[in-house]
Parts: structure tokens; C-alpha cells; sequence
């Protein structure tokens, strides 16, 4: 909300350092967004007030005019004006060549050049609102009220300071001049001066003619209405208009400026309503019809909801409650006779309504933030006397109240005990009252009429010095309980001068997070292998799913009502899509790259098998590799592109913590190529598939140009696995181990896996691997020719070359029979 | 013997070893200076007849002398060798780029949520984690958020279908991670130290501090002594450790439905030291989180007993922070998944 510091001063001193002030304010909870200061540019020899003493038209064009201008001592100077409503008598701000102004083209400050316009010189201007800073329209020149004196510097009349608050959803309160001047005081520590007095009354004699009612009491607390006559609809006067103005509001006429300007100035919206204009003597608030109509003033057509309150006349809707009024009713120039409005609407309603409709005021925005019923009274009263002042109105009937339940205020207790076991820290209560005091609490204890008024008191014993207890004030709708007051004195005091001390509450036990040691040692495990890291969002769509393999139940699928982006509208169900859309994206980026990335994230399932509602949120790893194995300078080696033993060793890799029981069995998925696509186990547990991308799939993405690897892990499942088992420490052999290497002939699809745990059964042998591979795919048999080095030692003595002979001996046996795999001489 | 004895004999050793081009000449140098009865070692035996008062300094400067020789002769040998064969194996162009490993790269979130981690661990804080879908019963309404208030409008949702009632509003992408704070309350008795870190949505237009997936990092301390001043000190140690030993946190007053008293926590901007800059929008000040003490309703909504147990709760954009750590100037980059951006964070 904008609020000028001049409004802000006819209700509380302001100190003059407004930036401290608007720090405390931003300190004390109520965010001060930004500061203007108006005229703080204007130099006081070059914008002056001036009087048009003489307009001559401009020779050259139709649209301008010359007027002359008296600028006092003397100085009288004729300029070129484009403005409309220049009348000879006004008086006006004046700027001299080399006075700062808003270029309204640019809107940023600028110094004024004198120009020739259609071949009159003009070392000067008369200058409109916009160019002064004062409004953000552009709307003809400004004129000055006629009092004020020709030659004075225009920032001794029409400088002021606009603080623009931003305001969090509790404080309705601060969406009113008076509220924010609540707020000064209290941090200033003086008081606050309204223009209305609670117990100011009205003596009008004679009866009531109108019959107004609430028919749905729970959504309308109060309604208050009064029936003022005799009105003229004028401008406002200068200070009216400035006030709106600056606080970001039009000027309409003097009747609408009025509800506008005791909205801003106390909180409360106000609707007037052309009297003349409602049918019969009936005013109702009930909810509309289903289907009921109303053209409200905005010029819509709306159609409402039986959910809807309306304001309505014995015919028909003629408002609609707490948003704006209808065009049925609207005052105009020839209205004289209004009935004005102040009511209390239930916040969530008019939420509601606002929502559906589309339709948010600034009416609709303080009632949806929760106003107290009190709050109408003042309104309206300032109301009723400010159109006395300046429509020429006459209050000729009592003012209407209705409020069937008068709200109760119960007191609330704060004590010290509990201030300090939010706080930390001790405070007296009369230090704390101090404060509290200023914010507009009322002490209950003092007041012994309060106490009886107020029927039922908390159960909690009075304690003295040990406690306060208090009404909060009574345009404040935010505090219910003992913990808002606390947090009230707090934000007064200063958060910042409160207490620092260490928590020395009790440690809780802590579970260890199994989850995330696992998956955090995953993740540590793929990045230390060599692989980047990458996070998608959350969506993808259903084709995606499908087409990249997705191999699932359309109820699955878990959508969203209102994705951020159409053509991702469902949560996925897989990261495949995401991860392969990520390298497609890199590839087209850098072509020469070989890429190796992976993701750890949520995939979302709908389950029949669960008890919530919530769908089932299960953890996944996709890796994947392609293009060149490595991206850096080749010019000491030729360089490959990735493969599958590339990809298995990131399995290896990821899941080292399971490398004894970790085993690669083939196993065929229409998301990998036939030949190439293995079931990662962790014993005899499926935990993922690693495998050569589906060429279809990578046609898709666009990623045919070299082979894809693609790796998942299923992290639930490796979850349940959990780390591995103990595993014991073994104290190495003091003897020394033998090499031997034999060259074997097996069959080809003899894995060599199988050859390796035959050897490694022969007690004697610690290590054995693989040292040379020939595959014969050209001959009948199709043999494979692999020689095994074989490490063997004894933890007892020195091996010798017979005890070595036979062991090799047996080894080549078992291979014999269990595999026919025999030596190759 | 006096000082420049010594400094004749340093002149005509390096003279002669100047010209020297084979190792045979070498030899002949070394065994004529620095041999056995060499005139180094004539030189130090004539150290006798000097003056006493000089004996101590003439003997360290001839040592000196005999050790710079010594290395003198090393080079030229060294310089020989190598000159015999001709190419010298190990002359090879330094500056060519080294045969790398791949460098493996954590995603920049990823890395903040990590470091923020291990602070809160370091201070007795758990690390839990919760769903993404999230009931607007945990969203909201247990976080004192009911429909229809206007607080709602802080945490624009993504609505999530439901199955059974299409047009239900009853699920949602979490729009925080505040609704954990439920949830490990729920199923947890007091003393509670932990945090939350996940993913988080928002039905919100993207720009360069704007996105709408985000991980937040949420955090929860309940016990029966917990307070206020125990935020400030446990949040002040936090903004140190993560942003320097220097910085200063600010405390004022702000609003979450679910806590009251409700605080925003800033630090001093640590890039113009308080001064006012583009990084602090000329305030000085960078905000960092939100925080505040447990709210009775959310206490008594699962069952504590406000009178007896109190707690503090704050959560921080993970982004957020990486942005100001690191400098980055635009969060959309975080999930376009551009590597030539990720693998920057090594």
C-alpha cells in the first residue's frame, strides 16, 4: 500500500529521517518495499508556482496555446502548452529551463531543454502530475489551489514522501493510513490522534423510512447503512485529490473520492448507493439466486452463484457483497441522495466469490484478509461527516445498524512464565506493558466496566505481577491467542535485541537414515567415477513413457490438474525419458563430447495396494553413456567410443558396497537391444538392467549417431538389499603367491564368469582373471580362446611347484566336466 | 693464507670448468679443486697460519667454496651426460594437456543441500525425508493454513488429479517442505533436531528468480525448552558456517501461518560488506530464510501439549543459497540440465 507521509502526519508526529523510520517499520514486520520522495529533485530557483495571466493561441498549430505566466518579482514568461484545461487565473506548477522532470515518455528524470515547437521558442513549461511524480497518468496540467502565493518554490507546497508497504496477509489493519500510523507510534513511542472518536454519535430525530435486514447473519456480521440527502457531486478539493493521487487512487468526483479516501484512511470499504435508484424501502443481504444476474460496476454482466452474497433491493441484486456495486445503483453527476454503506463480510466468502468470479478490489481484498465489526462504525461516522463538509449532504435519518451478535472480545492472558519459555528471556510486565500500550492493548485489570462487560474470563488465575490481561486493540483481527501478544512485544523490542543462546535441550536418538547413506554413497560413487550429475523436472507425458519402454497400467500414471506446461502434464513414472531427453539437448550443444551422466530421483505411481490415497513415490538411478569415452585432448591415444564394459563398471561402481554378491545375467527388455540388455543382481535380487538403448527409443531422442548405454537402478530394491553384510577383515598370506597362465578353448557361449568361479573354488587360488580373449565367429564350432591368469597362495607355507602342478591340474578338470572347456595347446 | 686467496681460487676453478666439453677434462678438474689433496685442500690446511682472529671466517668461506664447486661440477657432468647421447628422452613438451580421468560433477543442489547437511548434522540435527505429493491436509490445513484464507496465495499449488474424484482439491505437489514438520512430529516424541531437504513445487511463472521446482530445506527442533533465542543462535551459527565466519544475521518480524512469533532471517550482504550493492538491492541485507517458533495449533494439531513442549521450525530455498555462494545469476539454470553449466560445479 502507498502511503503519503503528509496523510500519515494529520494522525501521528513522523520523525524526519524517513528511511530510519521505514527500517524500524521493515524490523518491526510491516515491510516497507520502497520509499519515493517527491520533490527531493526540484530545484527551488526553477519549479515555481506561477499564475496564467494571459493565453494567446499558437500561430503555427491548432492544438497549442500560448499561455503567460506571472512568476512573481517581476518575471512573467510565455511558453508553448499542448494541455487542454489551461484557463487564464489558474495557478500552476511552473518549470524553468534546466528544472529535473519525468520525461513522461521515458519516465525517468531528465533536465528540461528550452525547444522551439512549430517555430515558437518555449524556455519553460507548465507541468502536469505525471512529470512532477506526484501520479503515474498523464492527464492535462496540474492546478494549484488558488491560495497559494505566485513565486514560491513548488517544493515548499507540493513535496511530500510515499512509503509503499508490502504486507503479509495478517495485517488487514495496515492496509489503512491510520492502521500504519498505529504502527509509528508504537515504534516512535507516541500516540496516535483519529479523526473519529469511538463515542461520536449523530442527533438526527426523525424515523427510519428504510427496512434493512440480514437474511444470512453468518456471512455478514454487521451492516451498517446511512440515508444522506441533499448532496452536490463536484471535484474534490486539492488535498482530497492529492491524497488519492499519491496513494495511487483516481480522483472520480467528490462523492466516490470520499468511500475511496475513508478506505485507505481507516481500513473500512464503503459503497454509496444512488438512493433514488433502489426499488421499494427493502435493503437485504442475503445470498443470490442460482442463475440470478447483476451488471456490476466494472460495466460485466455477471452471473451468480447461490454460494454469492448480494446486496439486494426488493426487486432485485444491487450489489454485490463486499466487491464492488451495481451498475443499477451507481451514483452519477445528477446524483443527490445516496444510502451509504459500511457492512462486515465474511472473509471466506468473499474469497470465494472474488475467485470465481475473477473479480479481486480493493474491497474484496481487505474483507478476504478477515476485518474487525468495529471497524464500521468508524467508517461510516468519518464518512457521514466528511460528505456533511464537502458534498453538502444532510444525514436525514438515524444511521442503520444491524449486527445481530455483537462480538464478544474474550481478554488474554499473558504471563511471564510463558514469555520467557518463547523467548528465552526475562522481561517485568510492566516493561512489557510499556509496549503493548502503544500498540493499543487495553489493560483488563484497570477496567473493572470491561470486565463486567465482557461475559466470560479465561479460566486461568489472575498472577499479579506475573501477568497482564489484555484486550487487543480494536482494529486489529490477527491476535487470538497469548502467543500473537508475545510475538507483538517481541517485534516492538526488536528480534534483534532479544537473547542468543545454544540449544541445551536433550539430543534425540537418531535413527540412521539408511536411505540416504545408501543413496548418498551411490551418488558419491557415480560422481567419483566420472559421471555428471543432473536433475529434471519432476513431469513428462504419457507418450514419453510409453515410447521410451514404459511397460505400465494407464491408472498408474498420476496427472496433474494444472501442469506448468501442457505437453508435461503427468508426474513421471520413470527418469528414462527425462534422462535421455537431457543427452539429446546436450548432443545438439556439443557434438564432439561424449556424454556420462546420471540422475537420482522420485518416480510417482498410483498403487491399489496402499492404504493412503497419496500415490507411491519410489527412488530410481538412470545413468547414461554415449559418444566418446573421454572428451579430453587425444593426441597421445586414439579414442573409443563408450561401451558395455564402460557401463558395467559403473554398476560396479555405483554398487561397490555389494561388489561380492553383484552378478550380470542377460535378460531381454523392449527398452535395450535384444542382444545386449542384463539384469543387475545383488544376489539372487534384481536391482536394475544395464544395457545397449533400443534403437527405436534412440531414434526417438535422436541419439543413433553412436551406440547409447543406459543404466537403472531400482533404489528401493538396493534399499532392501542395504549395505553389505560385515564384511571381515582378512589379514594377508606372509608367503608368496605363483602365476600361472592357461590358455583355454570353450564354447561360445561359455561365459566367462562360469570359468572364473569353477577356478576360484580350488582352495589354493586367490585371484583370477582374464588376460586374453579370441572369439571365433568364423569357424563351425565357434569357439572362444581365452587365457586365464591364475594368482595361487597359501596363508601357511610356501607353495611348491608340485603342490601348484596339481592344483592346476584339478582346476582344469572341473573345467573339463562342468563346462568342456579344455586347455589349448 | 687471506680472503683473497680464497676468491683467486673460486675465479680460476670457474674459469677452467667453463671451457671444459668432455668428461675426461672433468675429471681432470675435479680431482686438480676438489680432490683429495686438491688445492681446495690445500687451501683449508693452510687455515693454520692464518691470524686466529680470521681462522673461524676463512674456514667458512673456503667450506662454502668446496660445496659450491661440488654442485658446480654435478651440473656439468649432469650437462655432459646428456649431451653424449644427443637427445635428451625426458626433453618433452611439458605444456601438452595431461592425460585425464573423467571429472565427475555433483548437480549444484545437490552440493549446497550436502554442505548445509553437514552443519545441522554437526550441530545434532537429523536428516528425514517425505513425499512430494502431499495431502493438502499436511500442505495446509495441519500447518494452520485452512481453505479460503488468504495466506494460501503465498503457495500457489499444483494441483495433482485424483483418481477416484477428478475434480477433488485434496492433493498437490508439496508446495514446501513444511508439511514433514506434521508428519515426523506425528510419529516422533520430543527431543525432535531434524531437516528436511526435497524438492518442492509451485504454480508460478518462471524467471531468473523464479522457478517453479526448487529444493527447500526445512528444519525442526521441539523440546520442552526450546526458544526463541535458540533460532537466533543456532540460525546465526548456521548463516557462518555456510557464508563466512564474519557474517552477521538479522532478525525481524514476518508472517508463516504456521509459526508464531514468525521471523525472516537475513545475512549482511557479503559482497559490500553492509554497504548496499547490486547482490543486497542496495539494502545491505540478503535475505536467507524463513523461521519462527512452533505454533500452539500446530503443536496441539498433533497431539503435544503446547504448555510443555516448544519448538522452532525454518525453511530455506537451497537455490537461493547456491545463487549467493556462488554467484549464479539466473535459477532456471539449475534444471535446464546444461552441462556446460553443471560440470562447472566440480
Amino acid at each position: 500500500m502507498k502511503i503519503p507521509v503528509s496523510w500519515l502526519k494529520n494522525y501521528v508526529e513522523i520523525q524526519p529521517d524517513i528511511r530510519q523510520l521505514a527500517h524500524e517499520l521493515t524490523m518491526a514486520g510491516l515491510e516497507v518495499a520502497e520509499l519515493k520522495f517527491i520533490g527531493e529533485t526540484w530545484e527551488s530557483d526553477r519549479l515555481l508556482v506561477g499564475e496564467i495571466i494571459d493565453i494567446k493561441p499558437h500561430p503555427n498549430a491548432d492544438r497549442l496555446r500560448l499561455p503567460t505566466i506571472n512568476l512573481g518579482k517581476e518575471e512573467v514568461i510565455t511558453v508553448v502548452c499542448g494541455a487542454p484545461n489551461i484557463e487564464i487565473g489558474q495557478k500552476i506548477a511552473f518549470a524553468k529551463e534546466g528544472a529535473t522532470l519525468i520525461n513522461p515518455r521515458t519516465l525517468k528524470s531528465e533536465r528540461l531543454k528550452a525547444g522551439v515547437i512549430r517555430e515558437v521558442e518555449s524556455k519553460g513549461m507548465v507541468c502536469s502530475a505525471l512529470e512532477l511524480g506526484l501520479s503515474e497518468e498523464h492527464e492535462g496540467i496540474l492546478v494549484l489551489d488558488k491560495e497559494v502565493e505566485v513565486g514560491t518554490p513548488l517544493s515548499d507546497v507540493l513535496s511530500d514522501q510515499i512509503i509503499e508497504t508490502e504486507l503479509t496477509p495478517n495485517r488487514p489493519d495496515c492496509l489503512s493510513v491510520i492502521g500504519t500510523a498505529y504502527e509509528i507510534a508504537a515504534i516512535q513511542q507516541t500516540t496516535v490522534s483519529e479523526p473519529i472518536s469511538s463515542d461520536m454519535s449523530f442527533n438526527v430525530e426523525t424515523e427510519q423510512t428504510l427496512a434493512v435486514g440480514i437474511s444470512d447473519e453468518s456471512l455478514c456480521r454487521r451492516y451498517m447503512g446511512a440515508v444522506i440527502k441533499g448532496i452536490k457531486i463536484s471535484e474534490s478539493p486539492r488535498w482530497l485529490r492529492d491524497a488519492l493521487t499519491k496513494s495511487g487512487q483516481r480522483s472520480i468526483n467528490n462523492l466516490v473520492d470520499i468511500t475511496n479516501y475513508v478506505m485507505l484512511e481507516y481500513g473500512q470499504p464503503l459503497h454509496a448507493f444512488d438512493l433514488n435508484k433502489i426499488q421499494g424501502n427493502q435493503i437485504d443481504v442475503r445470498l443470490a439466486k442460482k442463475g440470478e444476474f447483476l451488471e456490476t460496476l466494472d460495466g460485466e454482466d455477471r452471473i451468480l452463484r447461490d454460494s454469492m452474497l448480494v446486496i439486494a433491493d426488493e426487486n432485485s441484486a444491487i450489489g454485490l457483497a463486499g466487491i464492488m456495486g451495481g451498475a443499477n445503483t451507481e451514483v452519477d453527476s445528477n446524483t443527490t441522495e445516496i444510502f451509504l454503506e459500511a457492512a462486515n463480510f465474511d472473509a471466506a466468502n468473499i474469497r470465494q466469490t472474488r475467485g470465481t468470479l475473477g473479480l479481486s478490489t480493493e474491497a474484496s481484498y481487505r474483507f478476504e484478509r478477515r476485518l474487525r465489526p468495529e471497524l464500521t462504525f468508524k467508517g461510516i461516522s468519518r464518512a457521514i461527516e466528511l460528505v456533511t463538509q464537502l458534498c453538502d449532504g444532510k444525514l436525514t435519518e438515524p444511521v442503520y445498524d444491524v449486527y445481530p451478535e455483537p462480538k464478544v472480545i474474550s481478554p488474554i492472558m499473558v504471563t511471564k512464565p510463558r514469555i520467557k519459555k518463547i523467548l528465552g528471556a526475562e522481561f517485568t510486565m510492566p516493561e512489557v506493558w510499556t509496549l503493548l500500550e502503544r500498540l493499543g492493548f487495553e489493560k483488563v485489570q484497570e477496567n473493572q466496566a470491561l470486565i463486567n462487560l465482557i461475559e466470560t474470563i479465561e479460566a486461568k488465575p489472575f498472577r499479579g505481577e506475573e501477568s497482564l490481561l489484555l484486550l487487543p486493540p480494536n482494529w486489529r483481527s490477527d491476535i487470538e491467542i497469548e502467543d500473537d501478544i508475545i510475538e507483538e512485544f517481541a517485534r516492538v523490542y526488536g528480534y534483534d535485541k532479544l537473547p542468543m543462546h545454544n540449544m541445551a535441550s536433550e539430543l534425540p536418538s537418531v535413527p540412521s537414515n539408511t536411505r540416504r547413506v545408501i543413496r548418498e554413497n551411490i551418488r558419491d560413487n557415480l560422481v567419483n567415477f566420472g559421471l555428471n550429475e543432473t536433475i529434471s523436472y519432476s513431469v513428462s507425458n504419457y507418450d514419453d513413457l510409453v515410447l521410451t519402454g514404459g511397460d505400465f497400467d494407464v491408472d498408474e500414471i498420476v496427472r496433474l490438474q494444472n501442469p506448468m506446461d501442457t505437453t508435461r502434464d503427468c508426474l513421471r513414472n520413470s527418469i528414462r525419458a527425462n534422462a535421455l531427453e537431457t543427452v539429446s539437448n546436450n548432443r545438439k550443444l556439443d557434438q564432439h563430447s561424449g556424454l556420462a551422466i546420471f540422475e537420482i530421483g522420485n518416480t510417482f505411481r498410483f498403487s491399489s495396494e496402499k492404504d493412503s490415497k497419496l500415490p507411491n513415490e519410489e527412488e530410481e538411478m538412470v545413468a547414461v553413456l554415449t559418444g566418446p569415452r573421454s572428451d579430453f585432448s587425444i593426441w597421445s591415444e586414439s579414442v573409443n567410443n563408450f561401451d558395455y564394459f564402460d557401463a558395467k563398471a559403473v554398476v560396479e561402481s555405483a554398487l561397490k558396497f555389494r561388489s561380492s554378491d553383484l552378478n550380470f545375467v542377460k535378460r531381454p527388455t523392449k527398452v535395450f537391444h535384444p542382444g545386449l540388455s542384463v539384469a543387475i543382481n545383488i544376489g539372487s535380487s534384481v536391482v536394475g538392467s544395464v544395457g545397449l538403448l533400443n534403437e527405436s527409443i534412440a531414434k526417438r531422442y535422436e541419439l543413433d549417431d553412436s551406440p547409447v548405454f543406459l543404466i537403472e537402478l531400482n533404489l528401493e530394491e538396493i534399499y532392501r538389499q542395504g549395505l553389505s553384510t560385515s564384511q571381515q577383515y582378512d589379514s594377508p598370506s606372509k608367503f608368496p603367491s605363483s602365476t600361472r597362465d592357461v590358455a583355454l578353448v570353450a564354447q561360445f557361449d561359455t561365459e566367462s564368469s562360469s570359468i572364473e568361479t569353477i577356478i576360484l573354488k580350488n582352495k589354493l587360488v586367490i585371484e583370477t582373471y582374464p588376460i586374453d580373449l579370441y572369439e571365433d565367429e568364423s569357424s563351425e564350432t565357434k569357439n572362444k580362446f581365452i587365457t586365464y591368469r591364475i594368482v595361487f597362495q597359501s596363508r601357511d607355507h610356501t607353495l611348491s611347484t608340485e603342490e601348484i602342478d596339481k592344483a592346476q591340474q584339478q582346476i582344469l578338470k572341473s573345467l573339463k566336466y562342468q563346462l568342456s572347456t579344455v586347455p589349448r595347446y | 693464507m687471506n680472503e683473497s686467496d680464497i676468491e683467486k681460487l673460486r675465479q680460476s676453478a670457474l674459469n677452467l670448468l667453463g671451457v671444459i666439453d668432455n668428461s675426461d677434462d672433468l675429471e681432470e678438474w675435479r680431482v686438480r679443486f676438489l680432490g683429495r689433496k686438491g688445492e681446495i685442500s690445500v687451501l683449508m690446511r693452510g687455515l693454520s697460519s692464518a691470524p686466529e682472529s680470521e681462522r673461524a671466517f676463512l674456514g667458512s668461506t673456503s667450506n662454502s667454496l668446496k660445496k659450491a664447486l661440488q654442485q658446480e661440477y654435478e651440473i656439468q657432468k649432469t650437462s655432459l651426460l646428456s649431451g653424449k647421447s644427443g637427445v635428451n628422452e625426458f626433453d618433452i613438451d611439458i605444456s601438452l594437456p595431461s592425460r585425464k580421468s573423467p571429472v565427475g560433477t555433483y548437480h549444484p543442489t545437490t552440493k549446497i543441500v550436502n554442505e548445509i547437511a553437514e552443519v545441522f548434522k554437526s550441530m545434532g540435527f537429523d536428516i528425514v525425508e517425505g513425499p512430494e505429493v502431499e495431502l493438502d491436509e499436511y500442505n495446509f490445513q495441519k500447518l494452520n493454513i485452512p481453505s479460503d484464507h488468504p495466506a494460501r496465495d503465498m503457495w500457489n499449488s499444483l494441483w495433482v488429479e485424483d483418481g477416484n474424484d477428478p475434480d477433488s482439491a485434496s492433493m498437490l505437489m508439496r508446495t514446501h517442505t513444511s508439511p514433514m514438520q506434521i508428519r515426523i512430529m506425528e510419529e516422533t516424541t520430543p527431543p525432535i533436531r531434524v531437516i528436511v531437504p526435497g524438492k518442492t513445487y509451485r504454480y508460478e511463472a518462471t524467471d531468473a528468480t523464479h522457478e517453479w521446482q526448487f529444493c527447500q530445506i526445512e528444519g525442526l527442533a521441539v523440546a520442552e525448552d526450546i526458544t526463541f533465542a535458540n533460532l537466533k543462535a543456532t540460525l546465526a551459527e548456521f548463516a557462518k558456517r555456510i557464508f563466512g565466519d564474519k557474517r552477521k544475521a538479522r532478525f525481524r518480524c514476518d508472517f508463516f501461518p504456521f509459526v508464531e512469533p514468525g521471523a525472516e532471517v537475513s545475512i549482511d550482504c557479503f559482497k559490500c560488506e553492509g554497504d548496499g550493492c547490486r547482490v543486497c538491492g542496495n539494502t545491505g541485507w540478503i535475505e536467507i530464510m524463513g523461521a519462527g517458533m512452533v505454533h500452539p495449533k500446530v503443536l496441539r494439531g498433533v497431539g503435544y501439549d503446547p504448555e510443555k513442549y516448544s519448538g522452532f521450525a525454518f525453511g530455506m530455498g537451497a537455490e537461493r543459497i547456491a545463487m549467493l555462494k556462488e554467484g549464479i545469476e539466473d535459477v532456471r539454470l539449475f534444471y535446464s540440465n546444461d552441462l556446460r553449466f553443471l560440470k562447472q560445479f566440480i
